[in-house]
Order: structure tokens, then C-alpha cells, then sequence
């Protein structure tokens, strides 16, 4: 009698040591798969694209009136870049305000690329100007690039870094603005978010030094393109 | 009859006090086992948020060869959800250890700890020459720790292989 109640007991309990040591395997397999489920589905990556990347030497990066024309006759019209050498293609507009050009209006259209910069920017096109109307401008090197969101997600350009010829490291937040094209004036920061699908146009006068490569990296993620 | 069953109730008793004890035993054993396993679970969580990964231009990694110490420079972004400590990091490269290794976090103001998306900048001296000239392709390998996490510290690595330039 004694026996196998001893017997039953031994059996009894290991089965509770066998149930027991199952069911803390289990435990600690079903710990690891959801923490594996929950980090992939909670990290999504970025994917982006560059769509071109260009360095212009030698362009015109602000254009200011110093003589406004006022009784010259002058009226609302472009301005022309004289003596440059290389690509060319510097132009811009101007608006005329009480008979002289405003001198809040000159927008830049295009900067244009020289091996030798321009001596003087003119007015196009109206003859001889008396007193004609004067303009300084300052010269130096841009750098555009398009960038397309291509992944599922939302990023954060606080979360992008630039990287000219794998170098001088950048924030996209710190150099991304809106508006460089249409205006002179320093325009704000653009939105920090980077939407799914959106192109965003990075104009950067004056880059850190570039000559080959311009890569852009986020979380493991790296896009390039040779310049 | 009667010693007959008083055997028995002091087997019953006797059975009693050895399941008791094994309870106590089991349940005192489970608590153990779940505390264990709530560390564990802390720790593998804070494997999965912990992440670092090169950053830049894998086919332009600065080399300096033109003086000794040679130089390899490179950045790594910590990409996960904690701090790490740049001061705990080992780099090699094709499998070897260089001469030596400096860190050091980059941005203006610089940060004063290598929080979540901030970079590291590596800088991997040969002193003597590497061998290595522009144009080759190496393996870099880089593993740095978190700062402490309630309580808790744990490890990231990356390896990719890049060109010199």
C-alpha cells in the first residue's frame, strides 16, 4: 500500500515538474515571437530616391538694385548677365514701382553656371537707361538635387543626413527650405515631415565641398547619385 | 484493522506535507521564473530598440594615406530607440583591429550624448601603414553598447563593406 502510494506520488510530481518546465519553454517562446512580431511591425524603414543631383560653378546667387532708375523710363522686364563665360543662362525679373524698379522685386529665375563670372547684370531689352539703373550681385556655387519619398512611411528630414563626395555630414533639416527659386530672400525651414509619394527640390547655395558623389542615409537606408 | 489504518492516515498526512512542501517549492520556483523571465523580456526588448548603422557614402570612405597615422574616417548613425555610449565601441576592419580608434559625435552645437539619429564620426588610425590604398574594398565592423536602461545594457553592431577614397 505504502509503496505505491510513494509510486503514485513520484509520478504525480513528475509530471508537474515535466508540465511545469513546458509550460516556462512556452512562456519564453511566445515572449520572443511577439517581441519579433512587434518589432517588425513597429519599425518600418525609409525608402527614398534621388532623382538628380547637379552642381552649378560659378553662379549668381542674389542680385541687389543699387540704382533704381527712378525717370529713366524704365519698365517691368528681365536683367541679362554681361561678359560671362562657360554655360551661361543667368536670368531674372524686375518690377517697376512710382517709375523706378522696386527693389524688393528682382526674382531669380535661373542662376546660371560660369567658368568666368559675369562683370555687370543690365537691364534686357529698353535701350539705353538714363540714369541707367545699377545692380551688385554676388557669385558662388548651388546645388540641386530631387528627392522622392518611395517607401510607406512618413519621414523626417530631422532623421536624414547628407553626405557630399562621403563627407561634411548634414542635416536635411538644417539646409532644406522652401521657396529658393522664386524668391532671394532667405526663405523659412520647409516641414519637417517628408510625405509618402512627395518630391522635394533641396537648392543649396554654396555646398560643402563636392566634385564626385552626393549620398543620402537615414536609419541604414542609402541613396547616391554621382554628380 | 486498526494499525491498518493508522498506517494509512500517516501515509495521508505524510502525503499531505510532501505536496505542500512541493508547492511551496513549485510556486516559490514559478515566482523565481517569472522574475527571471520579466528580465529577460526587458533585455530582448531592449535588444530589438537598440540599432546602428553606417552612414555616408559606401563607395567614398575617406582614406588618408598621405602621412603616418594612416586614417580611415567613417559615421554611424545610431539608428535605434535608446543612447548609446560612444565611448564603448569597437571597430575592425577586414577582421583586424587597427592601431587605434577615436570617436567622436558630430553636429553643431555637439551633442553631449549619441542620442537617436545623431552620428558618430570614426576615425580608425594605422600606424604602421595599413596596406590598404584607394580603391580597395574593406569590411567594416563596428559593435557599441547603450548607455544603462533601467538597469539594462545591451549591445548593437553593424558590418557593411565599402570602398576607400
Amino acid at each position: 500500500m505504502a509503496g505505491s502510494v510513494g509510486i503514485g506520488g513520484l509520478i504525480i510530481g513528475v509530471s508537474l515538474l515535466v508540465v511545469f518546465s513546458m509550460a516556462v519553454q512556452t512562456m519564453s517562446y511566445q515572449m520572443e515571437t511577439s517581441i519579433e512580431v512587434l518589432d517588425a511591425a513597429a519599425d518600418p524603414l525609409p525608402s527614398y530616391a534621388i532623382a538628380d543631383a547637379s552642381l552649378l560653378e560659378g553662379a549668381i546667387l542674389s542680385v541687389t538694385v543699387t540704382g533704381t532708375g527712378l525717370g529713366s523710363g524704365v519698365v517691368d522686364g528681365t536683367l541679362v548677365a554681361n561678359g560671362g563665360v562657360g554655360l551661361g543662362g543667368f536670368s531674372a525679373t524686375f518690377t517697376v514701382s512710382s517709375g523706378e524698379i522696386d527693389t524688393n522685386s528682382v526674382v531669380i529665375t535661373s542662376h546660371g553656371s560660369y567658368s568666368t563670372l559675369p562683370t555687370s547684370i543690365t537691364v534686357s531689352g529698353q535701350g539705353t537707361l538714363n540714369p541707367a539703373p545699377t545692380f551688385t550681385f554676388t557669385t558662388g556655387n548651388i546645388f540641386y538635387a530631387n528627392l522622392t519619398n518611395t517607401g510607406d512611411m512618413t519621414i523626417k528630414t530631422d532623421d536624414v543626413w547628407l553626405f557630399f563626395d562621403g563627407e561634411s555630414p548634414t542635416k536635411f533639416s538644417s539646409v532644406h527650405r522652401d521657396g529658393w527659386a522664386q524668391n532671394q530672400a532667405t526663405p523659412p525651414f520647409a516641414s519637417g515631415n517628408w510625405y509618402v509619394g512627395e518630391t522635394v527640390d533641396l537648392i543649396l547655395p554654396n555646398p560643402p565641398s563636392l566634385t564626385t558623389r552626393f549620398a543620402v542615409t537615414s536609419e541604414g537606408y542609402i541613396a547616391a547619385e554621382a554628380i | 484493522m486498526a494499525d491498518g489504518g493508522a498506517s494509512t492516515f500517516i501515509m495521508l498526512i505524510t502525503g499531505l506535507l510532501i505536496s505542500s512542501s512541493v508547492s511551496a517549492l513549485l510556486i516559490t520556483e514559478w515566482s523565481s521564473t517569472a522574475k527571471v523571465a520579466q528580465v529577460q523580456q526587458r533585455g530582448a526588448q531592449l535588444d530589438s530598440e537598440l540599432d546602428i548603422e553606417f552612414a555616408g557614402d559606401p563607395m567614398m570612405v575617406d582614406f588618408d594615406d598621405s602621412t603616418l597615422p594612416e586614417t580611415i574616417t567613417f559615421y554611424i548613425e545610431n539608428s535605434g530607440l535608446h543612447p548609446m555610449d560612444e565611448s564603448k565601441m569597437t571597430v575592425v576592419v577586414d577582421g583586424v583591429e587597427p592601431t587605434s580608434v577615436s570617436v567622436s559625435l558630430v553636429g553643431t552645437p555637439t551633442p553631449t550624448s549619441w542620442v537617436p539619429n545623431e552620428l558618430a564620426m570614426i576615425v580608425v588610425e594605422y600606424n604602421p601603414a595599413s596596406g590598404y590604398s584607394d580603391g580597395d574594398d574593406v569590411a567594416l565592423y563596428a559593435i557599441a553598447t547603450s548607455e544603462v536602461i533601467g538597469g539594462l545594457s545591451s549591445s548593437a553592431s553593424m558590418s557593411i563593406e565599402v570602398r576607400l577614397s
